[in-house]
């Protein structure tokens, strides 16, 4: 007894070989389907198949292939039996069928089967035998559909795309050489497999339900993501088929390439420290860069496939993002949300819109520059839009810091050149007073009078004095400096003269290293935060508290605070608890002439002081409000450390009251200011020396050189920088080349001191401040004829 | 339309030929069905498959004026006549309403009982 499968899918046939082979005492088995068969040939092996070619789900050449790729069932014998067997000779032999018998009438397809039975067949030929075929007239038709079939197998067999035949229980019944290619698989082991089994777990679940929603709603579905197989990615489109949803196709795309692609520009986009974000057509977000996560808070896996959640920049707010309405082109919209003129077209790439605008990110206000424009393809078809989103808050602060400096140093030029001119005309009437002053006997009521001309001099001289000091032209030579004793010092001061109401409290920080300053200037910035404190306290008192401490800043510190440079400081904390400061004022509060006070209560100058002498100690001032412990301001002040800690600490007061008297010694002074000649001519004189005067370099130059020629040179020469026909400087250079020994004293206003060292002026002796003042002009002059002295070849 | 001549030339028992006809009318009405549901839809492909099915297993069955009809339909489909081929379905549902009142005629013995071959 032979175990026979039979397999088409016309019943008829089915049931009348059937009743053949039983007839013959052989057991039947059928199967209506290549698929069918398929499961029968997992559970038994079979002595004899006879199979149609044409049929549904895997058909007749199908079947026959793999029957032939199983090792197990290679002693089975494979009979096609088909109506277009006929047609088909040629390519029998190929699908490795052992015999071909031409579907006819049942007579004669009774003769032959019982042949094949009985193995009354020549079982080896080749090509295979094909019985009956001489019975069986091609038919028209049937070559017309073979033609139609050919044709779309073609196009199956060349397209790119993938296509699986699934069917009701997701089995795959067709596979086309792309499926086969893209799956990694060959064609004849996918068939009958279940397509899930090429999955994970997760993604086999993912394609189950998407399948059984395309069934149910009979429309073609896309899974959201892509599917992974075998390090590739396939897109997957499904669509069901058959009036109940019997089966469905798949159709595979590998988009490996262009998810490579995707993921390249993603990777790129990540390395950018630029944030930046892109949506498709749909406005959902395709790309959020790393940067982006890194600025919001956000991760990309809260936002990809969504629409950009505007909740981000604009808390409890939706509203269209500047990225959507680009998209758009919603230009009506863009001034409705953003008002006019905050949004512009980019400068240089004018399909891009940018803006600037202040957020509240993480809790943090932040100043974020956003550019938006459309992407579009080679050829103009629109793809999406991205944004860009700077975080330009510390740009901006840098600018802000940028613009104070600027207008500070044109306050402080501006200050310096009229400062110059007031000099020059204090000068003259210190010098004229001081004349008189000797002129008169202390007991002439004038006397008196003639002190106060001149104390009101000192005043005006030390009022542009402190004009310069925001200037920083005028550098004095600066000493170690102990901070706490300068702060001592004030503290002690204010406690006497202000308002007991008032509480002064200290908090010095012992063992403070020195810093290298100016102590006068240093007291006079510590005085002027405590002065500006005080006025911001209530008529009920309050406290001022100052603080020092010794710190570090850090490289991280100074990158946040970009006027900062890293290094050891001594700083200074002058805290109140008054009425604080309002932000608009807290900007401008170093601003020269800047006063909140009522007119003639304050000169608005005090903290541009003390910002400039903290300037010229290469030092930085902070001013804050509130402070931290919630009211009133603090400022706080960073001077740096001296690098080397020798103790020098700045002697005052220490020297003589006497004023040093000349020994008849020859002085030559150079001017172009006839006033200032005559003053210090005659305080020179005074004061035994033998003083003769130059209007300028060139006539001073020829009255050197006479007296050189009689033998009674000058020991010293008082020269101005600033003069007509000669100046200065190239006098000094002729008279060292005619007299190396020559002794210059160089006199200026304090405005143009710093052009007096080096250059053209290292041979002189030292530098005399303008306008002359008795006691000064003596010691000056004193010196430099003894360092002369001591030095003869000066 | 002689069934027992038929019976005889196809070499096959009373019972055999009764059981066969009677499943091949029964595959042939299904066909037919699938074939006025294409026709509507107009799936000249539907159509022809339909009109192939009907039209092998007539042949097998000798019944050789069916399937010169389903023949007829299938080329007509083929060449898109859908409204031409209108006229051959409906004769040829005609000829198999005749078939089977013939073989109720001729062969009435055990004729129910047989639908679908299940494998």
């Amino acid at each position: 007894m032979k175990t026979v499968l039979v397999v088409d899918n016309q019943p008829l046939i089915l049931r009348f070989m059937k009743e053949l082979i039983e007839r013959r005492g052989h057991r039947a088995l059928l199967a209506g389907s290549g698929l069918e068969a398929l499961e029968v040939l997992q559970e038994v092996k079979p002595d004899l198949v006879f199979l149609d070619l044409v049929m549904p789900n895997i058909d007749g050449q199908k079947l026959c292939r793999i029957l032939r790729s199983d090792h197990r069932l290679r002693e089975t014998r494979v009979v096609i039996l088909s109506a277009i067997a006929s047609e088909e000779v040629p390519s029998l032999d190929s699908l490795g069928a052992d015999l071909c018998i031409a579907k006819g009438p049942i007579p004669e397809m009774t003769l032959h089967v019982e042949a094949v039975l009985e193995d009354r067949v020549p079982w080896d030929t080749h090509p295979p035998l094909v019985m009956g075929a001489d019975t069986i007239q091609p038919r028209e038709i049937t070559r017309e559909l073979l033609a139609t079939r050919r044709h779309l197998e073609l196009i199956l067999e060349h397209m790119s795309e993938g296509i699986l035949e699934l069917n009701t229980q997701g089995r795959i019944v067709f596979a086309n050489p792309s499926a086969a290619q893209i799956l990694g698989v060959p064609e004849l082991n996918l068939l009958g497999k279940r397509v899930t089994e090429l999955l994970s777990v997760q993604q086999a679940e993912n394609l189950q339900s998407l399948l059984e929603e395309a069934f149910c709603k009979k429309e073609p579905l896309r899974p959201r993501a892509p599917l992974e197989v075998r390090a590739r990615r396939l897109e997957v489109e499904c669509l069901p088929f058959g009036a109940n949803g019997s089966g469905a196709i798949l159709i595979l795309s590998d988009v490996t390439p262009v998810h490579r692609t995707a993921e390249l520009l993603q990777h790129t986009l990540d390395k950018a420290p630029l944030p930046a974000f892109m949506i498709d057509t749909q406005h959902r977000v395709t790309l959020w860069n790393r940067a982006m996560e890194m600025l919001t808070g956000v991760s990309r896996d809260q936002v990809l496939g969504k629409p950009a959640d505007s909740s981000i920049f604009y808390p409890g707010n939706k509203r269209p993002l500047l990225v959507d309405l680009v998209l758009d082109m919603d230009m009506e919209a863009v001034a409705r949300f953003y008002g006019s003129g905050t949004i512009s077209v980019h400068p240089v790439f004018p399909e891009a819109w940018e803006g600037t605008g202040n957020f509240l990110l993480e809790g943090k206000p932040r100043t974020l520059h956003f550019m938006a424009a459309r992407i579009t393809d080679a050829e103009g078809k629109l793809l999406g839009a991205m944004e860009t989103v700077e975080d330009v808050t510390d740009r901006e602060e840098l600018q802000r810091h940028l613009q104070h400096a600027q207008k500070m140093q044109a306050v402080g030029t501006l200050a310096a050149g009229m400062a110059h001119e007031f000099n020059n005309i204090l000068a003259a009437i210190q010098g004229y007073a001081q004349l008189v002053g000797f002129n008169t006997p202390p007991e002439d009521p004038n006397a008196e009078y003639l002190k106060e001309i001149e104390a009101s001099c000192q005043r005006a001289a030390g009022l542009i004095r402190k004009m310069l000091a925001f200037s920083r032209m005028d550098q004095s030579e600066k000493l170690p400096v102990k901070l706490n004793q300068v702060v001592e010092g004030v503290g002690q001061m204010l406690r006497q003269t202000l308002s007991p109401k008032i509480r002064i409290n200290l908090e010095l920080e012992p063992g403070l290293p020195f810093v290298s300053g100016e102590y006068a200037r240093l007291e006079q910035v510590v005085l002027n935060l405590c002065l500006n404190s005080k006025d911001a306290l209530l008529e009920e008192g309050g406290e001022i508290i100052l603080r020092t401490s010794h710190c570090f800043l850090e490289e991280s510190f100074c990158r946040s605070h970009p006027w900062a440079k890293p290094g050891s400081y001594v700083k200074l904390e002058v805290q109140d608890n008054g009425t604080g400061i309002d932000p608009e004022v807290l900007d401008r509060i170093f601003e020269p002439f800047f006063t909140t006070k009522e007119p003639g209560k304050g000169t608005g100058l005090g903290l541009t002081i003390a910002y400039s002498i903290v300037k010229s100690h290469s030092g930085y001032i902070l001013a804050e409000s509130p402070s931290p412990s919630g009211r009133g301001s603090r400022f706080t002040v960073f001077l740096p450390v001296l690098p080397e800690q020798e103790e020098k600490p700045h002697e005052r007061g220490a020297e003589s009251r006497e004023l040093p008297r000349g020994k008849g010694e020859r002085i030559l002074l150079v001017d172009d200011e006839p006033q200032l000649l005559e003053i210090g001519k005659k305080m020179l004189v005074s004061y035994n020396y033998r003083v003769d005067t130059a209007l300028d370099g060139s006539e001073g130059l020829a009255i050197y050189a006479r007296a050189l020629q009689q033998g009674d040179p000058y020991l010293l020469v008082i020269l101005d920088v600033a003069m007509p026909v000669m100046d200065g400087k190239e006098f000094m250079s002729r008279v060292l080349e005619m007299d190396p020994g020559a002794r210059v004293l160089v006199s200026t206003g304090a405005a143009l001191k710093q052009e007096t060292t080096g250059g053209a002026f290292q041979g002189a002796v030292g530098v005399l401040e303008k306008p002359f003042e008795l006691e000064l002009l003596l010691r000056s002059v004193r010196q430099a004829l003894e360092v002369g002295l001591e030095h003869p070849g000066l | 339309m002689d069934l027992e001549f038929l019976c005889e030339e196809l070499g096959l028992d009373r019972d055999q030929f009764s059981q066969f006809a009677s499943l091949f009318l029964d595959v042939a009405s299904t066909d037919l069905a699938r074939m006025r549901e294409a026709v509507d839809l107009e799936d000249v492909v539907g159509v022809a498959q339909a009109a192939h099915s009907i039209k092998g297993a007539a042949l097998t069955l000798e019944l050789e004026w069916i399937s010169s009809l389903a023949k007829s339909v299938e080329t007509k489909a083929k060449s898109g006549a859908i409204e031409e081929l209108r006229t051959e379905m409906n004769t040829l549902a005609l000829e198999l309403e005749k078939l089977k009142a013939r073989l109720q005629e001729q062969f009435p013995i055990k004729q129910e009982g047989f639908r679908q071959v299940e494998p």
